[in-house]
């Protein structure tokens, strides 16, 4: 059994969280500007990754919290834990986001 | 009773020869019954261990030529020897005698033969063997395909293995999950070791290991000493230090069957199996399920039969097998063995079989020059040694009597010498060792073949783990011990702990020279003709199935394997997996590495349901949530229904009534007095916050920023497709507070849904949600009298003008602090009062006594979905399922169509959700109106003598409703809204009827009732 | 309110107070504690001197931690959740904390109705538990003034650990009362049990 490691609580049984599938579809702000076709795409299409793939889940039987996982869908294996509004680490492999040195 | 005058066993090595003496207590006999002959053997014993002391070879038959068989192993590898344990229902089929630790009066019985033992009818199998090829099931019985239910009754009597038991499990299994820094799975020399050199960092460690004791294959040398102790008693050393650590917990009995996902495995505890009596309280069985923060596999591994003639017959066995009964229990498996090997180690068994005053037959070693140490010990004793010679065949009946053996050609492929025949009572094949990487394969480990030694080997591990000794193919034990102490000490650092790691001790055991591996013995004839070569002995599987899947094609072990069956019984191929591999990789001419290897699943071992089950039956099985009123309903005697995991009341009949009698006595009163209904189930939710009615405006479809502080409404709630999700009445408790219900299954969801929202979508909202579903207790005062009753109970002012419909007063009743709705699922007058939880059967009884003298009738949830139907109210998820949306239901009256957005609203912009002819909910009535329809049935326009038929829709809810006098229905059915007065049909099984559709309305049409 | 009226989802559950002297597990029902659920943003500074102001216990901000003061706790159950449980003499309590919060985005909800609150004490309390709750228990990972949510066996359950005896409070919605307390008593079998 997977552990998914809370981003409060630590790790726990996957079976405590609700799985909230990818990351980062946000809903559109407004969503009668969206065409048919990219309303459909909000509502149903997902990247379905293989591999590393940031997802959200939810600590259902804990402290309520949706949070932000990279985890590879194939090994199972957690790279990083982000919570909701945080800038999304680097998936492995991947270039680190550009730092922000506005305020240096 | 002493050992004394105890029954003679045979085969039980005594007198002079008790350097086997084994680690049986002989001071304590133990009587048993095989197959209703009675036996004796002594504590310590496995069931295996004293039939051979009493040298009963014979043990079952084979699944399915229904041969002879008889002990193969010595642990959890057997293949041969399942047995039907108990009796009743406590009977336990496939019980391996190897592991059956015997207890005085314990019952075993054979399987798979009939009517029995020595003469069985199945046998006839063997005489039809071309009958049953590789892929018998496949060729024989796929056509046509009806005759599959004859075939399969006549194949279940002649094969299946053993019989289940009937009635329920008289015993207790339960569950203990823990956690530990360090699982060691194997408690032989490398894992003792690893354990011992965890524990003294510190870590947590735990310890299991499959047998009665820890000591692994210790238990079974003679020939191996350790810091100058005979091996055991080093064992016992290890043992004693780790049991007095505090954080080291140790497991016999206890075998690691299952790895899984970071480092998560379940082990299966046999507590008192071998007490065999119930014990009180205590379970039979305990899964653990761990989580380690490291894992160190110290599995061991498995001798390989080698693969000849007739090698299944009851006394070939493996050579470490035999040295294990004679030196771990004492009994020498034959008088006159011969040992078949491929190395140096079967000359062990032939020493410790000597030296315990076996006469050996001789050894035939299929190496051309054997030397060594063993080699010269086995000279010595003037034991025979056959080199570079070929077992051909073992001869007998019903066991061994003979082998047939011969010289080889020089690569081992044939015969070149004459075929002798030696006298032999037991054939001891040592054909190498394979690591035990069963764990290690199912934690997704890549295996690696080494193709020096011929053995798979853990390559790339996936968990955190480490293997040690002999599954990590490390085959002696210094190292194993070395190794076990190396590792074991780095996984506790790795796990956070320091520590150095413990001096190896002084290792003495015998060297060992080269090996020849030979994957097919070589015979006089091909195989295949006169005699069979078994690889797989649980599945009758012999070589030349093997060879003839590879004539007809197949190339892949994956392939190969479900089409023989081979390495797919019960025991996992344990012993016939990489003979398998092997011998279809030779046939094929290809490296075993091209072949692939098979992937092992959990479990190791064959584990009881009941096991897994552990506490979850009965009572324990699921929680029955019951509301504060419960035992007023119960008292009262209500029949009760399930609502998922709630139990409610579900009508109360009184003497004599029937469901229908009841139902429609309390929707009459409902409707024309006063009835009562226990709504505590619905979900409530306290939405609170600045933003908390910005934020129902989004959640729900209708409009809430207006609503006055005091009032409710109702609200429907849509997904982002448009889709109808969950509806309720929620109420403005105060300008920045919201009182929401639910629906009873809905809850729990809904809740999720809008935190779901908070969180991701709409931080910036203020909204703090807060679920009190049972905070309240809910009484639902219904019917034109429910004014009458109430008024008795309070003295808040009930009049229309004052607490008008749609309105939520506090106050008290019955002198409980209360919150009273003025809502209605029913369509007429009704109080919804909500009082803390611990109150509501106090409220409940105040309300049934106000309410004597207008005649109160308590009602159940039969009566409530009938007084809402006939109002047409909908129930979500039973006159929705996921695929409906506001407009179908006709309720377009509930979409805001100022909203800029809410929920769902973009969605049932779609074109596809504008379709006129999408299933619309309609009101259906029968031409007999004391004809109920069934829910479910389906709804068409053209009807025909038989299926297919185009369906328009579903009938959702259906019921006989007393207030309107006929029966009702609420249907989804396409293009319903436009097809009201059509008439349609609902074909059922060998009938149909004839149904006018309708407006989903059938009582106070105007809505009128409301204020009573 | 007349309390003679109140009544627990484990009245006629629990059998009457009593048992072997010798069991291994007492089990006790925690009747009617004051439960308070409270929602607030731990980094505002108004709102954690408001809470500590009402309660007299500091507000914890370390995930799965109990303050605790004479009889009030305060159970993290979320980065913006906590539990106020309390007993002994709670007169106006909830009136106190609601004016302590009254100037921030506070909520307080009356939960002492939405729960029941079982104590399982005994040499033998962390192995019962450990039957049905997963998460370790063992002193190196959890002890006296740590709480939990997660599942015992199948009810939803708020745990912490109250004395080294050890001895635990579990707090269960009270439909789940019954279950847990039968489960409680069917998992401490081996050991014994007795009703405190």
């Amino acid at each position: 059994m997977q552990q998914i490691p809370c981003p409060w609580c630590g790790p726990r049984d996957d079976w405590e969280f609700h799985y909230g599938a990818e990351a980062h579809v946000a809903r559109p702000e407004t969503p009668s500007d969206k065409s048919d076709e990219d309303w459909m795409g909000y509502l149903y299409l997902r990247s379905n990754t293989k591999g590393p793939f940031r997802e959200r889940w939810m600590h259902a039987a804990g402290c309520r919290r949706w949070f932000n996982v990279i985890r590879n869908t194939v090994s199972h294996e957690v790279f990083a834990v982000y919570k909701i509004g945080e800038t999304p680490p680097p998936l492995p492999g991947e270039a680190p986001a550009a730092p922000d040195t506005t305020e240096r | 009773m002493t050992g004394m005058n105890s029954p003679h066993q045979t085969n039980r090595i005594t007198g002079t020869h008790v350097k086997g003496g084994g680690r049986v207590d002989r001071s304590r006999p133990v009587s048993f019954t095989f197959d209703g002959t009675s036996f004796s053997g002594f504590e310590g014993d496995t069931l295996a261990s004293a039939l051979l002391a009493n040298d009963v070879h014979l043990i079952g038959r084979s699944f399915k030529y229904h041969r002879p068989r008889g002990l193969l192993g010595l642990g959890s590898e057997e293949p041969n020897a399942l047995i039907q344990l108990a009796r009743g229902n406590r009977t336990e089929p496939n019980t391996r005698a190897t592991q059956i630790e015997l207890f005085d009066g314990l019952v075993a019985q054979s399987q798979n033969r009939w009517p029995c033992l020595k003469f069985d009818v199945g046998a006839v199998n063997q005489l039809f063997h071309k009958l049953f090829p590789a892929g018998f099931y496949y060729k024989t019985f796929m056509w046509p395909a009806s005759f599959w239910m004859a075939y399969e009754h006549v194949i279940r009597h002649a094969a299946g293995l053993g019989k289940a038991p009937e009635g329920p499990d008289p015993d207790r299994y339960e569950r203990m999950h823990a956690h530990c820094d360090i699982l060691v799975a194997g408690g032989g020399p490398s894992g003792l070791a690893a354990a011992l050199a965890a524990a003294r960092t510190g870590a947590r460690v735990i310890l299991a290991d499959e047998s009665t004791e820890f000591g692994g294959s210790l238990l079974s040398e003679d020939d191996v000493e350790i810091d100058g102790l005979p091996a055991a008693d080093w064992v016992a050393q290890v043992v004693a230090e780790l049991r007095s650590m505090p954080e080291v917990t140790l497991l016999t009995r206890s075998t690691v069957n299952g790895y899984y996902d970071h480092n998560y495995l379940t082990i299966a505890e046999r507590v008192t199996d071998h007490i065999g009596a119930v014990v009180p309280n205590v379970p039979r069985q305990r899964i653990w399920k761990v989580r380690a923060k490291r894992v160190v596999l110290a599995t061991g591994t498995i001798e390989r039969p080698l693969v000849f003639r007739d090698n299944d017959r009851p006394g070939v066995m493996l050579s470490s097998a035999v040295r294990g009964y004679a030196v771990r229990y004492g009994v020498l498996a034959g008088q006159r063995p011969l040992i078949v090997t491929s190395n140096d180690d079967g000359y062990r068994t032939a020493l410790a079989m000597h030296d315990r005053g076996a006469r050996i037959a001789c050894i035939v070693d299929l190496r051309t020059e054997p030397d060594g140490a063993l080699v010269d010990a086995a000279r010595s004793r003037g034991i025979e040694i056959h080199a570079g010679h070929s077992l051909v065949g073992s001869l007998g009946r019903g066991r061994v009597q003979g082998a047939e053996i011969a010289r080889m050609t020089g690569d081992g492929t044939g015969l070149n010498g004459a075929v002798r025949r030696v006298d032999c009572d037991l054939i001891a094949m040592a054909g190498g060792f394979n690591p035990t990487v069963h764990l290690f394969s199912q934690s997704r480990g890549k295996l690696t073949w080494d193709p020096e030694r011929f053995i798979f080997v853990p390559g790339t591990n996936h968990e955190p783990q480490v293997s040690v000794g002999g599954c990590n193919g490390d085959f002696t034990v210094a190292q194993a011990i070395k190794d076990g102490l190396q590792k074991g000490v780095e996984m506790a650092r790795e796990a956070g702990f320091t520590g150095r790691k413990p001096a190896a001790p002084e290792v003495s055991e015998p060297k060992s020279t080269a090996e020849r591996t030979l994957w097919l013995l070589p015979s006089t004839r091909p195989v295949g003709h006169k005699g069979k070569h078994f690889v797989d002995f649980q599945n009758d599987v012999t070589a030349a199935d093997l060879k003839l899947a590879t004539r007809e094609g197949y190339r892949s072990i994956e392939h190969v394997k479900r089409y023989t069956t081979t390495g797919m019984a019960t025991d996992q191929g344990k012993t016939s997996n990489v003979n398998a591999l092997a011998i279809v990789s030779e046939t094929l001419g290809v490296d075993v590495t091209q072949v692939g290897t098979t992937t092992f699943r959990p479990p190791y071992t064959p584990t009881t349901i009941g096991a897994y089950g552990g506490r979850d039956i009965g009572a324990l099985f699921d929680p029955v949530r019951t509301t504060a009123m419960d035992g007023w309903h119960r008292e009262n005697g209500a029949t009760f229904e399930h609502v998922g995991q709630w139990m409610r009341a579900w009508y109360y009949p009184k003497k004599g009534e029937t469901l229908r009698q009841a139902v429609d006595r309390e929707c009459l009163a409902a409707r024309t007095g006063v009835g009562l209904l226990d709504a505590s189930t619905l979900g409530k939710i306290d939405v609170h916050g600045p933003d908390a009615a910005e934020f129902l405006n989004r959640i729900y479809s209708n409009a809430w920023l207006k609503l006055g502080i005091g009032r409710c409404r109702y609200g429907l709630m849509l997904k982002d497709d448009g889709m109808v999700m969950d509806d309720g009445v929620t109420t403005r408790i105060a300008e920045d507070r919201f009182h929401m219900t639910t629906t009873t299954g809905g809850a729990a969801g809904v809740l999720a849904w809008m935190e779901e929202h908070l969180q991701t979508e709409w931080p910036e909202l203020k909204v703090h949600l807060t679920s009190v579903t049972e905070q309240w207790a809910v009484a639902s005062i219904v019917g034109p009298k429910s004014r009458d009753v109430l008024a008795k109970l309070n003295d808040l002012d009930l009049s229309n003008d004052a607490f008008p419909f749609m309105s939520m007063r506090e106050g008290t009743v019955a002198g409980i602090p209360a919150r009273v709705y003025r809502i209605s699922f029913t369509g007429d007058l009704a109080f919804e009062v909500n009082v803390p939880r611990r109150y509501g059967r106090a409220l409940w009884e105040a309300v049934m006594a106000a309410g004597a003298e207008f005649d109160i009738t308590p009602y159940g949830t039969e009566a409530m979905h009938v007084l809402r139907a006939e109002r047409g109210f909908i129930i979500v998820g039973q006159d929705t399922d996921g695929s409906v949306t506001p407009s179908d239901l006709g309720m377009d009256w509930i979409v805001s169509k100022t909203k800029p957005d809410f929920i769902g609203k973009r969605g049932m912009a779609r074109p596809d959700l504008q379709d006129p002819h999408r299933k619309q909910l309609v009101g259906l009535l029968t031409e007999d109106p004391n004809e109920v329809l069934p829910e479910g049935a389906h709804v068409v326009a053209d009807l025909k003598p038989q299926p297919p038929m185009v369906m328009l829709g579903h009938v959702t809810s259906s019921y006989y409703s007393p207030n309107v006098g006929r029966s009702i229905a609420l249907a989804v059915i396409k293009g319903g809204h436009g097809r009201h007065g059509q008439t349609l049909s609902v074909p059922l099984v060998g009938r149909s009827l004839k149904v006018t559709v309708c407006e989903p309305v059938f009582f106070d049409k105007d809505g009128s009732r409301k204020d009573g | 309110m007349d309390e003679a009226r109140a009544l627990s989802a484990l009245d006629g559950v629990t059998g009457h107070s009593g048992g072997a002297w010798d069991a291994g597990i007492v089990l006790t029902e925690v009747r009617f504690p004051t439960l308070l659920n409270l929602r607030g943003t731990a980094a505002d500074a108004a709102f954690g001197a408001g809470v500590e102001a009402a309660l007299g216990v500091v507000l914890p901000a370390a995930p799965n931690t109990v303050s605790q003061a004479d009889e009030r706790a305060v159970l993290w159950l979320a980065p913006d959740e906590w539990l106020v449980v309390a007993t002994g003499e709670v007169e106006g309590l909830q009136g106190n904390l609601e004016d302590a919060v009254s100037g921030v985005f506070a909520t307080v909800v009356d939960l002492s109705d939405n729960y029941v609150c079982i104590r399982i004490e005994g040499a033998q309390a962390r192995r019962v538990l450990q039957k049905g709750w997963t998460l370790d228990l063992h002193p190196r990972a959890f002890g006296v003034g740590q709480c939990a949510q997660s599942m015992l066996a199948h009810a939803g359950a708020i745990l912490r650990q109250t004395s080294d005896v050890p001895g635990y409070e579990v707090i269960v919605r009270p439909s789940f009362a019954k279950y847990t307390w039968d489960w409680l008593v069917d998992a401490s079998a081996e050991y014994g049990h007795r009703v405190g």
